[in-house]
């Protein structure tokens, strides 16, 4: 099992449909994931928040990807920009059409918005940019006890929005990138002290994908230790999806319709049994039979 | 009082038409303060003695009662006290069976017959809680819940989703569980009827050969599995509900082999509450880090 909870879906609005070169590219994207080792790859969806939110909150289309619905574990996820708490309302509207809700605040209110009040699953941050303020350890350490990780994408370090400018000189826009992206990264793996992250691509092409042991040698020149990194690959996001299905699958955690792998597993969802199929009615056949002799 | 009392006399003339000094009399009585027309309620006993004769009083006990002693210890008897009582009890003789079982079976040498038979003395001996007895506990079970998710309606079998809230409230004494996933690896796999749903455990009767042994093996081979002692008895189980996932299927009909079912997991770390509790208990989604 391996993890990648950030693949965006090349789509800005609710309206405007990807286009077909777009999904070209997403495909090659999956295609490398799935070359390089990731299992569970979730679709993300970015909004603003000041977007309007249609009846159907969900534009992802699976089927677009079809041939990777039964190589990948596909899953849905929406991440909200916050600038103003007060007019958060967007998450409970797109809680329940998305597998994973996350949060982007830009602004320290809106950080502390969705430590406290909202019921998400991640917490991200803009890794080319500067954080919107200084993360202190109690902030981070509360959402981490709410079971809210934090997110931490390495796109920004190896791609950067503009490469070579003159074919020899990095452009500074680049450079301020990688730099703000290692600045970042470093402070919240600080303020969490190492636990609650999750790794992820954000890859918007297959040459932003990188393998598991190089996203961990990235991180651990930040001061990660292997096992987190290892964990935050794995476990962190298997729990992140756990919590995100959980919220639109179940009654509150207690009951699920159908098996609990199929929560983490959306490759040959199980099909609908006979009673003699499932094993209380097999044992009952079992005893009906032993009966008979 | 110099009343005329005109309405009076005006409707007392009709019946006291020739009798004037008589009508003049009853007014008089009437409004007088000592008259004999007053309203009064007269309460006289109608029927049968005023008072039985022999009245005992409620704390009396009589010479025929029961010792004190023996009134204290029926008054004790407590329905939950009792079954805690029996299953303790069972769950003894059901480890006393086992170590007998074992030491029979090392003596008779893997000789399966023999086993199974003296399997069956001992049952039959300490009488243990059969699963076949429990069978129509569980039909019942399904009829309860057939009728409480309104499985006849079809919008409700297409959309079991909605049915999720009815579950989470719902009992499970005598539902079909099998444990599909668990921090204990032994109960992986044990399927049974619940007995009872505690706050913190499910106690299950399972059948003989309650193991998931026996489907693997099917599977593979013709030879028929090789039981442990402990399962060839079956009988009672104590499964923890922290760290468990359960399954039960419901047939959307009735009770056939080809019936289509309607399965759902339960997440025992969350549902961790009595089953009087639960049925109006508000759940709330947690962190998910103790869930595996």
């Amino acid at each position: 099992m391996l993890f990648d909870l950030n693949v965006p879906w090349p789509q800005t609005t609710f309206t405007a449909p990807p286009t077909a070169q777009a999904i070209v590219t997403l495909k090659n994207t999956l295609a490398m994931l799935e070359e390089l080792g990731y299992t569970h790859v979730a679709l993300n969806f970015i909004v603003e928040q000041g977007a309007k939110i249609p009846q159907n909150p969900n534009p992802i289309d699976l089927s677009l990807v079809g041939e990777f619905q039964t190589r990948l574990n596909l899953f849905t996820r929406v991440t909200l920009l916050i600038d103003d708490p007060s007019q958060g309302q967007g998450v409970a509207k797109l809680s329940s059409a998305f597998d994973i809700v996350a949060v982007c605040p830009r602004t320290e209110k809106a950080l502390l918005l969705a430590v406290t009040n909202l019921d998400i699953d991640i917490i991200t941050f803009n890794y080319a940019e500067r954080l919107p303020c200084f993360l202190r350890h109690k902030t981070v350490g509360a959402a981490i006890e709410k079971g809210i990780k934090f997110e931490v994408v390495y796109s920004p370090a190896i791609a950067g929005p503009a490469g070579y400018a003159d074919g020899v000189t990095v452009s500074t826009a680049a450079l301020q990138s990688r730099r703000q992206f290692f600045n970042n990264a470093a402070s919240i793996i600080r303020a969490s002290r190492s636990r609650g992250l999750v790794l992820s691509s954000g890859a918007a092409s297959p040459l932003q994908c990188r393998g598991s042991f190089d996203v961990c040698n990235l991180l651990i020149l930040l001061d990660l230790d292997h096992s987190r990194c290892k964990a935050a690959m794995t476990e962190v996001p298997s729990k992140v999806v756990l919590s995100g299905r959980l919220r639109g699958q179940s009654y509150k955690q207690t009951v699920i319709v159908g098996q609990y792998e199929s929560l983490r597993a959306t490759i040959d969802a199980p099909k609908r049994r006979k009673l003699g199929d499932t094993p209380s009615g097999n044992l009952m056949k079992r005893q009906k039979e032993l009966a008979k002799h | 009082m110099n009343r005329k009392n005109e309405l009076e006399t005006h409707l007392l003339s009709r019946s006291y038409s020739n009798e004037h000094n008589k009508l003049a009399q009853l007014l008089l009585s009437r409004y007088s303060a000592n008259g004999d027309q007053k309203s009064c309620l007269v309460l006289e006993p109608t029927q049968g003695d005023a008072r039985p004769e022999n009245v005992k009083s409620l704390l009396y006990v009589g010479k025929n009662a029961k010792p004190d002693a023996e009134r204290h210890t029926m008054r004790k008897l407590n329905t939950r006290r009792e079954l805690k009582r029996y299953f303790a009890t069972a769950t003894k003789n059901q480890a006393k069976m086992v170590k007998k079982l074992r030491e029979f079976s090392k003596k008779s040498l893997a000789d399966e017959a023999k086993v199974r038979h003296q399997a069956a003395q001992l049952v039959k001996k300490y009488n243990l809680p059969q699963f076949q007895d429990f069978m129509p506990l569980h039909k019942l079970w399904v009829a309860y819940m057939q009728n409480l998710l309104q499985l006849s309606n079809q919008y409700a079998v297409n959309n079991p989703q909605s049915l999720l809230t009815k579950i989470s409230s719902a009992d499970f004494n005598g539902a079909f569980i099998t444990v599909t996933q668990s921090v204990n690896p032994n109960n992986v796999g044990m399927a049974g009827i619940v007995m009872y749903d505690a706050q913190h455990l499910f106690i299950v009767v399972v059948p003989s050969n309650d193991s998931w042994k026996h489907d693997m093996v099917l599977h593979h081979s013709q030879e028929s599995p090789k039981l442990s002692p402990k399962e060839l008895l079956g009988g009672i189980r104590i499964i923890e509900k922290k760290g468990t996932v359960f399954s039960f299927a419901v047939p959307v009909v009735s009770e056939e082999e080809d019936v289509d079912t309607l399965e759902f997991s339960l997440l025992g770390s969350r549902i961790e509450f009595r089953s009087v509790d639960r049925s109006g208990k508000k759940f709330k989604g947690k962190n998910v880090d103790d869930l595996s």
